[in-house]
């Protein structure tokens, strides 16, 4: 059996998916869009074996509010209930928020209209009774013609008997029915479905109001029953306000048919109701004056908890202080991917393995998949907390707290998240953006995505920082902070005024009630979000460290000579580059090319960036600058003596600007859908790091450093 | 809508959007005829309860939802 779950955004679905399937989930892609499908397997332990209803298949379709095919999720919710794809649900369980009836049934009403058994999972009546309304599911029920269960997502109550229900009725099978039945439109409608009848197409009370919405999917390429459609159509007379918009009119028959028969099923209490719990936590948290502060305060926390090395005040009372809990994880990462390191090392040696082959596993493949393995525990804590901002409600809040800042500059508050998420890793971050709608809008975000420096570039900032800039480093590091949110805000003017015209999409959004977060889903969240992450790591990343390897190991004879030497076939494509980064500043230093290789290697993954000018810049020292205090010491000295301060900005900011790493491209790339959009937005970063690099380096110079 | 006084429930008399939008606030539920009732203003925006829900939209979009 194979259960589909549909429901509105906020009505407790992934609650209740997380519930039903527990570790079975996975996640994968609908065809053709990036729309992520979940499934996973809700085991019946009450029934025998044989019995059809002992394992089911759980679909979980996106969030949506209507079937109408005006979002991807829309879509396909639509096409997936419709079985266009030939693995169609035998049952939908339709979950609705009591606590949000009316607007809930809106969709109930579409998905009555399929053929498909349904079963609506009635969720948050505890919450309703909480504020003394009462709710009648036996009148509910009779009046939708399907069973209705009461149950709470959140308590895990009611699942068992809304699973035994759901077998019961996913075995008898059910005709659609549709409110436009009990519409001024009933005869035409009629007259529609009959005509889809005598064509043997399934769904036909679907296809009907589809067809009278004017959605031309349904008309078919059969000419003759478009034209038969039409001229039943012209003969609707709509009431006079409705300018005939045939869609309006159907939506307006939905919510009449709703009050109409369901409102009374709910029984509020008498007297004037006062605000609810979340409406008083809004009158703080989206408060004219305190909104805005207090969500600052909110994201100061967040990032501090996550990058600072001491917590503030505490190298107080304690020397160097308390690391905060992002560092501290990153350090045990760190030291467990250097134990497995030397584990394998020693092991390889005692093996009697060559040298090439010991370097290629070790300082190729260790080497670049334990750097980007390292920053995992940091990643993870913020999404920690953005998935608690998410399951709490807030992220709604922030979001248009942040919207009219952002609009000015062509990006809508909902861009905002995702583009705070790159301060992380824009990876995630570019995944993030699928919230938006507009297709330019989403565009322009992940084009904007590099300029907030991520977590792989701090390296780079806090060693260039130390090395030229030893009294001021944590200006410096600000510095480049604030010229990659500069950098943004020029491009996104750009941009919007170019090839992405436009303005910022209008802003619209469901303020969700406040609750506190459930770690199930806080969990299943994060495991998602590493599980994709490692995956990344031990391939695409994997991959590119083999071919760098490679690359600055052997040279074009394809012989091998010393690593990342001028020989080597990055060397020489390095020097060759070198004249189109000399107006940049640093590429105009005695052993240039050294610097060039460090950008280009950074364009397969930011870590590389700082171990490639270790091993360039002074290669008779042993041991990892990132670590090794003596060789992080001479690398200090070779870097003082080959970058000017201005020079070093400048380098600097090319590699904040640039192509951030292979794997963001691949994001990119699987996320935009498009080989020319993502060729531009390649040029596009390349051309900004380039200018923008060359705006510091001169601008700095005119200030006399 | 940006006109109304908060706190007081109107009816939406048209909405100036365009089809996709128009289609969007329909599934949120405003729509010509439905009562709603703006709550709150804040950094640009307007906040409107629908039925049993609250939505948030920018001024942009509630100057072109003509109310009664």
């Amino acid at each position: 059996m194979r259960f589909a779950l549909a429901g509105n955004p906020n009505s407790g679905k992934t609650t209740l998916f997380n519930l039903l399937t527990g570790s079975t989930a996975h996640v994968g892609n609908w065809p053709g869009v990036t729309v992520d499908r979940k499934e996973g397997t809700y085991r019946n332990k009450g029934v025998k074996a044989s019995d059809a209803c002992e394992r089911i298949d759980i679909v979980d379709l996106p969030g949506i509010y209507s079937l109408s095919p005006y979002t991807p999720e829309e879509v396909v919710a639509r096409n997936y209930i419709l079985d266009e794809m030939g693995d169609g649900p035998d049952l939908i369980i339709n979950i609705v928020d009591a606590t949000n009836l009316e607007r809930n049934l809106y969709l109930t009403t579409q998905i009555m209209e399929s053929d498909i058994p349904v079963v609506v999972a009635l969720n948050m009546t505890d919450v309703l009774h909480r504020n003394g309304a009462k709710i009648d599911e036996r009148a509910l029920s009779e009046r939708l013609g399907v069973p209705v269960v009461a149950i709470s997502a959140l308590h895990a109550e009611g699942i068992g008997e809304l699973m035994n229900r759901a077998c019961e009725v996913a075995k008898k099978g059910r005709k659609g029915s549709s409110v436009i039945e009990d519409s001024p439109m009933a005869e035409a409608f009629g007259r529609i479905v009959d005509l889809f009848r005598e064509k043997g197409l399934s769904h036909p009370v679907f296809r009907a109001v589809k067809a009278i919405e004017g959605d031309i999917l349904y008309t078919g390429d059969n000419a003759d029953v478009a034209r038969r459609i039409e001229e039943i159509k012209h003969n609707i007379a709509l009431r006079p306000e409705l300018e005939g918009d045939f869609e309006a009119a159907v939506a307006d028959a939905r919510y009449r048919y709703i009050t109409e028969h369901y409102k009374s099923a709910i029984t509020r209490p008498s007297g004037k109701s006062g605000r609810s719990t979340s409406e008083k936590i809004d009158s703080v948290l989206t408060n004219k004056v305190l909104g805005l502060p207090i969500f600052f305060l909110f994201m100061f926390l967040v990032f501090h908890l996550t990058f600072a090395e001491p917590l503030m005040f505490t190298d107080r009372f304690v020397e160097d202080g308390i690391p905060s809990p992002g560092v501290l994880l990153q350090t045990w990462m760190g030291n467990f991917t250097d134990a497995v390191t030397e584990a394998t090392a020693g092991l390889l040696e005692s093996m009697g393995a060559s040298d090439w082959a010991t370097g290629l596993i070790i300082d190729g493949l260790f080497a670049g998949v334990g750097g980007v393995l390292s920053f995992l525990p940091q990643i993870l804590m913020l999404f920690l907390f953005l998935s608690i901002m998410e399951d709490t409600g807030y992220m709604a809040r922030a979001a248009f707290l942040m919207d009219r800042p952002l609009r000015r500059f062509g990006i809508s508050g909902k861009a905002f998240l995702p583009l705070l998420m790159g301060f992380g890793c824009s990876v995630p971050a570019m995944m993030g953006t699928r919230t938006l709608d507009d297709e330019k809008e989403r565009r322009l975000t992940i084009m904007l995505m590099p300029f907030f420096s991520c977590g792989a570039k701090l390296p780079i900032w806090s060693m260039f920082a130390a090395a030229i800039f030893p009294n001021n480093a944590d200006k410096a590091v600000f510095a480049i902070y604030f010229i990659g949110i500069a950098a943004a805000i020029g491009a996104a003017i750009v941009l919007r005024g170019t090839i992405l015209k436009g303005a910022a999409s209008v802003f619209i959004m469901e303020l969700p009630a406040y609750h506190w977060p459930k770690l199930r889903n806080v969990a299943a969240n994060l495991w998602e979000k590493a599980r994709g992450f490692i995956v990344r790591a031990t391939t695409i990343i994997a991959g590119a460290t083999i071919v760098i390897w490679f690359l600055s190991n052997f040279d074009f004879s394809f012989s091998m000579v010393d690593p990342n030497s001028q020989e080597s076939i990055v060397g020489v494509l390095g020097s060759a580059l070198v004249p189109i980064f000399r107006p940049l500043g640093f590429a105009s230093m005695p052993d240039a090319w050294k610097a060039v290789v460090a950008i280009v290697t950074g364009l397969i993954a930011k870590e590389m960036v700082v171990s490639t000018l270790g091993v360039l810049y002074n290669p008779e020292v042993e041991g990892d600058a990132l670590e090794d205090d003596a060789a992080a010491g001479a690398l200090a000295a070779a870097l003082v003596a080959s970058f000017s301060p201005a020079a070093a900005l400048s380098f600097m900011t090319f590699n904040l600007l640039s192509v951030p790493c292979m794997a963001a491209v691949a994001t990119a790339n699987a996320e935009m859908r498009s080989g020319k959009w993502l060729w531009i937005t390649i040029g596009f970063w390349l051309l900004t790091a380039w200018v923008g690099a060359f705006i510091v380096y001169h601008a700095t110079r005119l200030m006399g450093f | 809508m940006v006109a109304a006084s908060l706190g007081n429930e109107v009816t939406v008399a048209k909405i100036a959007a365009d089809e996709k939008v128009k289609r969007h606030l329909e599934d949120l539920g405003i729509l010509a005829g439905q009562t709603i009732t703006p709550m709150s203003d804040c950094m640009g925006n307007t906040v409107v309860k629908v039925r049993d829900s609250r939505l948030v939209m920018n001024h942009g979009l509630a100057e072109k939802i003509y109310v009664r």
